[in-house]
């Protein structure tokens, strides 16, 4: 039985290659994908991690897909890496339908898939919504430095943020030097998940050391990284003595944070959704009085984006659904704090007129600053190399010393 | 004295229980309050109904799997030991059988992770059913491998002698006699089971939700309130086979 | 004949085949024999195992917290039964202290989080009754350094268990009468407890307790909610490292788990020697 299995194992690590019936797919009108999709089942993976987020895809846009195409959308969690792994070892087995039709992914994810050949595409222009995303901005249409070449299509856009609450701190910190004074004022009420949104916050941070803008802009560059992440690593390891835990520690999630910052154990939280604010205060989570801020040396803004795996045994309801949701409806609907908040990929003059006018009002915001407010301080994602390191060299760098 | 120690553990016992009920049925219960300061309510409940359609299939397939699995296992593992307990290799296949059962379940399910996305198995209930029988079945034949012991073959053999048939050993005299261990090992496979989270969260890819699935995912989100019903849901049928089990298994300690 | 070989064909293909394939193809992929982005044979990823201070620390993490939590859960129910064993056999306490059964890991340490943590109900009464004034001012009892949350909840997960089975033992070895005669010829309690009730006791759960001492060594659900990043246990550093953001670490994830299996061969096989001895001198 082991010997069987290691011909399967040396048998399993061809690459998957582009097999007939899907060029086929995409040669194929929208109507015929859409009505191939009826009565199948798409198994999603994405980020499970928001109560109002797992609401708007559960209360939704399941009952809605399948009212409207009889697609049965299957959703689990998992995210990054774990999709990467769920999609490295079924290429590693050599199995020829994945387990997954859909998944929500974006930079480093989208970079690491590209890497072991695990998408399908060039799929986006054959999405009738497509018409209507602004592939032109440079924070849509490119994904940490990489043109996204149809092969993940955009879905929401969103701007990290600072979160605190106006009546504990009504003057929030908003340079790296008034980090570092409040830091020493306020100790133990600052932290940094250790997941993507905290890693977000260290490359604002790097750009912000790099001298801002522009400054990694371009392919990896090994020497800058060397260079900014030392300087970075000592701006936090001198300061970590004044983070929660003494920065011993560092939460897992932005949930977690998000409730010891309810809780009053932290006077600071953020969120990779710039109208995150809004959206907590409406489910009673957060207080009336918490607002939203960015630095000034400017936090990363980035797109979230919706990818096939080359493999996916439902590779037309996958985008259908895609399609459905970059559908002006739907994003109108994500884009309203009370559902989710989430930045609209859209353009809005490409849009249908009578959507024009709605989306101006949904965008209207109460505690989170407008996002015209913070666009001038938007920085773009560097390559996902810089992403990659940073998750290992925090922790070496910084958690086990 | 002995009285404040044993209530005091008894408390603690029951607290657990107690809390994630009183967590479910409030609305908000924050920091500092050390009671919920608004009206109970059955509000996270009621939101459960919306979604209710999950719920009731994630508690179906915790049952099903857990029962399938506690059947397939005790079964299987019964019929085994009573082989193997008299091989001439006893000691080996006790050996091996520990393996298994004293590996960690989660990092089993990345050995066995490759061989089942070869066999089409992961993100299945099939996988998922599949992946707990191997690591429940070891610990079946464990279990039932003391229970062989020298007087029940010797009865087995005065049946056979007074010209029993196998079946009729079988049915007649061993499935009576072993009713009460079978039992205790379904139970106790039923709960590996039903508890199981690494091992489902590998293989089933998250795409097999049973309910300890969805305590880790409303952890993960910070839910507290329809984590603790998930936790909840996920306690208290062990709880109803414990009394089940003490009413008319345990009844002699 | 046939049901014999049929029995231990099914036994080898589902309780052994499963782990030696895992096994051996985990031993493949950490020498980059196997794997998408291998590039062919190589020492490295072992290399890097062995440099990488987090495997160490996991190490000697999960053997302090599994052997802190044993002799803690030991010594507590060794206590209980000798002080309380009469109370204990009581039909409705047996059934209580049955209850911890019915919490899974998982529940337990979500169950901590919400108890033990600087905001935690416990928190939040010591503040209520003036202990203290503020969040901060009160220990840190999860996530903490010294894995106290970590020990405390599988300790109460693991005593409970112990205590029933003590109680059984103490049934089955006739403690009771043992004792009586002991007194009978003069033994004072102390000795009673220290040398008749005690090693009959120990004897009995020695390799119980070995097993357990494996179960917590590889225990993943409450180091995972209540540990920290650094050091971690060694079933979340396993699977952190088959989670985590770098590809190349996958060869590493698949080292540290067949030194993993290596670790529980030997500890199972020497655990299987003492209990055959223990078993011997029984």
């Amino acid at each position: 039985m082991t010997l069987g299995l290691l011909m399967m194992v040396l048998n399993g690590c061809n690459h998957p290659s582009k097999t007939g019936i899907e060029t086929d797919l995409l040669d194929l009108p929208f109507e015929t994908i859409t009505s191939k999709a009826q009565n199948t089942t798409v198994h999603m993976m994405m980020w499970q991690g928001d109560p109002l987020i797992n609401q708007y895809m559960s209360d939704w846009v399941v009952p809605e897909v399948k009212s409207r195409f009889n697609i049965d959308l299957q959703i689990a969690p998992g995210q990054g890496t774990e999709i990467v792994k769920v999609l490295l070892s079924e290429i590693e087995a050599g199995k020829k339908n994945s387990n997954l039709d859909l998944c929500w992914i974006n930079g480093e994810t989208f970079f690491q898939l590209r890497q072991i050949q695990a998408l399908f595409g060039p799929f986006t222009a054959r999405l009738p919504n497509a018409q209507y995303i602004d592939f032109q901005n440079p924070f849509i249409g490119i994904d940490f430095q990489q043109p996204v070449d149809g092969y993940e299509c955009p879905w929401g856009n969103v701007q990290l943020a600072l979160i605190c609450d106006s009546l504990r701190t009504p003057n929030p910190p908003l340079t790296m030097d008034e980090l570092e004074k409040w830091w020493r004022k306020n100790p133990g009420k600052f932290t940094i998940p250790y997941e993507f949104t905290g890693m977000t916050l260290l490359k604002s941070w790097m750009i912000a050391l790099a001298g801002g803008g522009n400054a990694l802009d371009g392919p990896f560059d090994q020497k800058k990284y060397a260079m900014l992440s030392a300087k970075l690593w000592e701006f936090i390891n001198r300061n970590k003595r004044y983070f929660w835990r003494k920065g011993e520690t560092f939460p897992e999630s932005v949930a977690a944070m998000h409730t010891m910052f309810v809780n009053q154990e932290l006077d600071l939280t953020m969120s990779n959704n710039d109208s995150e604010v809004d959206n907590k205060i409406q489910q009673n989570i957060f207080p009336t009085t918490a607002k939203s801020f960015v630095l000034k040396s400017g936090t990363i803004q980035n797109s979230h984006f919706l990818g096939i795996p080359a493999q996916a045994a439902n590779k037309a309801g996958a985008m259908t659904v895609i399609n459905f949701l970059i559908s002006p409806e739907a994003q109108l609907r994500k884009l309203n704090p009370k559902v989710w908040g989430d930045g609209s990929v859209l353009a809005m003059d490409k849009l249908p007129a009578e959507f024009q006018a709605q989306f101006l009002e949904v965008s209207k915001r109460k505690n989170s600053t407008m996002r015209a407010t913070i666009q001038p301080f938007a920085l773009k994602e560097p390559a996902p190399e810089y992403m990659v390191r940073l998750y290992e060299d925090f922790r070496k760098k910084v958690i086990e010393q | 004295m002995k009285k404040v120690i044993l209530a005091v553990l008894f408390a603690l016992f029951i607290l657990p229980f107690g809390y994630l009920v009183l967590l479910s049925v409030a609305s908000s219960w924050r920091f500092p309050e050390v009671f919920p300061s608004q009206n109970l309510s059955l509000i996270h409940w009621a939101s459960l109904s919306r979604t209710g359609v999950d719920w009731l299939s994630s508690l179906a397939t915790s049952a099903l799997v857990a029962g399938v699995v506690g059947c397939l296992s005790t079964t299987a593992g019964f019929l085994s030991s009573h082989v193997l307990s008299i091989h001439s290799s006893r000691k080996l296949w006790i050996t091996l059988a520990y393996f298994p059962y004293a590996f960690s379940p989660v990092i089993y399910a990345y050995c066995l992770s490759f061989m089942f996305n070869v066999l089409d198995l992961t993100g299945t209930l099939g996988g998922v059913l599949i992946a707990q029988f191997i690591l429940t079945y070891p610990f079946a034949v464990l279990f039932f491998f003391n229970h062989f012991d020298q007087q029940l073959r010797e009865m087995e053999a005065l049946a056979r002698t007074l010209g029993s048939s196998t079946t009729v050993v079988f049915w007649k005299i061993l499935l009576p006699i072993s009713k009460h261990t079978l039992l205790i090992c379904f139970f106790q496979v039923f709960l590996i089971s039903w508890f199981d989270y690494g091992l489902t969260s590998v293989i089933g890819l998250g795409q097999v939700k049973t309910l300890s699935i969805m305590v880790y995912q409303y952890i993960g989100e910070a839910n507290i309130h329809v984590a603790a019903i998930a936790a909840c849901l996920l306690s208290f049928p062990p709880l109803v086979l414990l009394w089940f089990n003490h009413q008319f298994v345990f009844k002699k300690v | 004949m046939l049901k014999r070989n049929l029995t231990v064909l099914f036994f080898l293909s589902f309780a052994v085949a499963p782990l030696a394939s895992g096994f051996v193809y985990a031993g493949l992929y950490s020498f980059g024999v196997i794997g998408a982005l291998s590039t062919g044979f190589t020492f490295n990823h072992w290399a890097a195992l062995f440099e990488d201070q987090g495997f160490w620390s996991a190490l000697a993490l999960s053997m302090g917290v599994a052997l802190f939590t044993l002799l803690l859960s030991l010594g507590l129910s060794l206590t209980l039964l000798l002080s309380l064993q009469r109370e204990l056999e009581q039909r409705v306490n047996y059934f209580l202290l049955h209850l911890p059964l019915a919490l899974s890991s998982l529940v337990a340490a979500f169950l901590s989080f919400q108890w033990l943590g600087n905001t935690g109900m416990l928190a939040r009464w010591a503040i209520h009754l003036g202990l203290f004034e503020k969040s901060q001012d009160f220990p840190e009892l999860i996530n903490d350094a010294h894995y106290f949350g970590v020990i405390f909840t599988l300790t109460l997960l693991t005593f409970p268990i112990f205590t029933l089975l003590l109680l059984r033992f103490y049934q089955a070895e006739n403690l009771s009468s043992l004792s009586q005669v002991a007194a009978t010829l003069g033994a004072s309690s102390k000795d009673i407890i220290f040398r008749v009730q005690l090693p009959a006791l120990l004897r009995r759960i020695t390799p119980t307790a070995l097993l357990y001492f494996v179960f917590l060594f590889g225990a993943y659900e409450v180091p995972l909610l209540l540990g920290r990043q650094s050091p971690m246990m060694w079933s979340v550093y396993v699977s952190q490292k088959f989670k985590k953001f770098n590809l190349s670490d996958l060869p590493i994830a698949y080292s540290s788990t067949v030194l993993y299996t290596l670790f529980i061969l030997l500890l199972v096989g020497w655990f299987w020697n003492k209990a055959a001895v223990s078993k011997a001198e029984q």
